[in-house]
């Protein structure tokens, strides 16, 4: 059933690494070249190549999310007359698109290891398991929260997905720093506010477990729960929506 | 077998589908006709729960539309819906995945037939092909049940008698086919029974051989003036141009014909009406023919 969102995922990814791998090739190039020179000096957190990498899942997420708008919109005589229940064969959309966040998060997390090995600093690295471990959490979960608000907007426009897609990068931005202006009336801050609950750039905020770094004044592990729950609860709300909409 | 009873669709104020009522029993290839906007494709859309009807109900093979359905129905919709970024191979690839009953030699007996290139994309078929494609995936589990939105449209001649006779085949052996075509040269040929819609109604429906034996034609010429008409159902309409007479004279033409002989005239005869006859009477509404 999923066969063509593994397909796409599949395509997707491949692009994607195959950036990655030009990126990493030159960078090799550039450095035995002649012009580089080994890092020595300092040290350089794993945790902060975790939380680097969440740009790859944000990439995948707002690629991928599409995915069920694309299909009302266009085969949706093909897909709902499969033997099989609409709810089922959305989820399992949606698990091939997780999946594909991850992989693409730990592929560029490869990639970011491996930019660092040719320059010779991977000896620099320190690994705090603990501290990866909620980088990876908060930053995971911020994309499914993104791909979930992308594709609970689009469940029920069919076509409109990579239009949304597109504006989300410049929507939750926006939304996220109008919390910091002050010249607005108090009610209309109160509601900027409010939707930035809905903005997982709020809830990963800038991608540091800090709380005063964050708009939503809670400590970490509260916003990672907080980011799952409702990256769950919206894709729950898309999958029913995309299957009791009407063709 | 197909049973349709009383569905009924609205969108908003417009009644798209009326109280609309249809059997098309196993084995039988039926025909639905209707000018555009008449309701046949939101009836599809209803039959298959792409829409939810406001009343009514469908039954296929006896039982409620359900997912498992699926398993051994078809369908072709209006316009061939196809993944554009997917080759015809991916294609009947995502078929073999997702239908339990699919049959690979099905598909390649097919794929020969419509002489599609397999690793050709969607994208670069011709809208014949994209329609071959469309027909491809919906025959590849040989469904029981077979629901056709024109499928021959964009088809060349050759193609469509290949798609005819592939429905025929199906019929032949014992599938239960209901599609809607603007070619009626296409119903005529390939279906047994045919089902009329106008303005979200089954007008007529039937065997179509039983509903040219109910609506025959008697043409009488009399060398004058034409005659009092008596002894002739008043019912029957009668249609005078010069010394010509044309009586509808439905499943009474024999003896129709008979009376005009008694009435003199110097020539009779009886005529039966074509499906095409049938379609234009029926959907006529005064001002459009």
């Amino acid at each position: 059933m999923e066969y063509v969102q593994i397909l796409r995922a599949r395509r997707i990814l491949t692009w994607y690494t195959g950036f990655l791998v030009v990126g990493l090739v030159i960078e090799a190039i550039s450095f035995y070249a002649g012009r580089g020179k080994n890092v020595q000096d300092g040290s350089l957190e794993f945790s902060m190549l975790a939380g680097g990498a969440v740009i790859a899942a944000l990439i995948i997420a707002t690629l991928t999310a599409s995915g069920l708008s694309a299909e009302a919109s266009h085969t949706t005589a093909l897909i709902w007359t499969r033997p099989a229940e609409r709810d089922v064969i959305a989820a399992r959309f949606v698990a091939v698109d997780v999946a594909a966040i991850a992989l693409g998060y730990v592929i560029m997390l490869v990639a970011m290891v491996l930019g660092i090995a040719i320059i010779g600093g991977l000896p620099l690295v320190e690994f705090d398991g603990a501290r990866t471990a909620r980088e990876v959490l908060l930053g995971l979960g911020g994309a499914m929260m993104w791909y979930a608000v992308i594709s609970v907007a689009a469940s029920r426009l069919p076509g409109r997905g990579p239009l949304l897609a597109g504006l989300s990068w410049g929507l939750f931005p926006i939304l996220a720093g109008l919390v910091f202006a002050h010249n607005f009336p108090v009610w209309l801050h109160d509601v900027i506010y409010a939707l930035n609950y809905l903005n997982p750039m709020a809830w990963m905020g800038g991608m540091t477990p800090q709380r005063d770094m964050s708009i939503i004044p809670l400590d970490v592990w509260p916003r990672i729960f907080g980011e799952w729950a409702i990256a769950i609860v919206l894709l729950v709300a898309s999958v029913r929506l995309w299957s009791t909409r009407e063709a | 077998m197909i049973a349709i009873s009383g569905l009924t669709k609205r969108y908003g104020d417009v009644l798209a589908v009326d109280d609309m009522s249809l059997d098309v029993p196993q084995g039988s290839v039926c025909g639905l006709l209707g000018r555009n906007g008449a309701g046949k494709t939101t009836a599809f859309k209803c039959l298959l729960g792409f829409a939810k009807p406001d009343a009514g109900e469908v039954r296929f093979d006896g039982a409620p539309l359900e997912p498992q359905t699926f398993a051994h129905l078809g369908y072709v919709p209006e316009r061939p819906e196809l993944y554009r970024w997917l080759t015809v191979a991916q294609h009947i690839e995502f078929a073999r995945h997702s239908q339990p009953a699919f049959d690979a030699a099905r598909a390649q007996e097919l794929v020969g037939l419509f002489r599609l290139n397999e690793r050709k994309k969607a994208s670069k078929l011709s809208k014949g092909q994209q329609t071959a494609l469309a027909l491809i995936l919906a025959l590849v589990h040989r469904p029981r049940i077979l629901i056709l939105d024109e499928p021959a449209s964009g088809l060349d001649p050759v193609m469509q008698r290949v798609v005819l006779d592939l429905l025929v085949d199906a019929a032949t052996n014992g599938s239960t086919i209901l599609i809607s075509s603007h070619q009626i040269g296409q119903i005529d040929r390939a279906a047994d029974r045919v089902a009329i819609m106008r303005d979200g109604k089954v007008v007529i429906a039937g065997v179509i051989d039983d509903l040219r034996e109910a609506s025959r034609v008697v043409e009488a010429t009399f060398a004058n003036d034409v005659p009092e008409l008596s002894g002739i159902d008043p019912a029957i309409r009668i249609e005078r141009i010069g010394t010509s007479v044309r009586a509808h004279a439905n499943s009474n033409a024999d003896a129709v014909a008979a009376r005009f002989g008694a009435l003199g005239a110097v020539g009779v005869r009886v005529m039966d009406r074509s499906l095409e006859d049938l379609f234009l009477d029926a959907v006529d509404d005064g001002g459009n023919r």
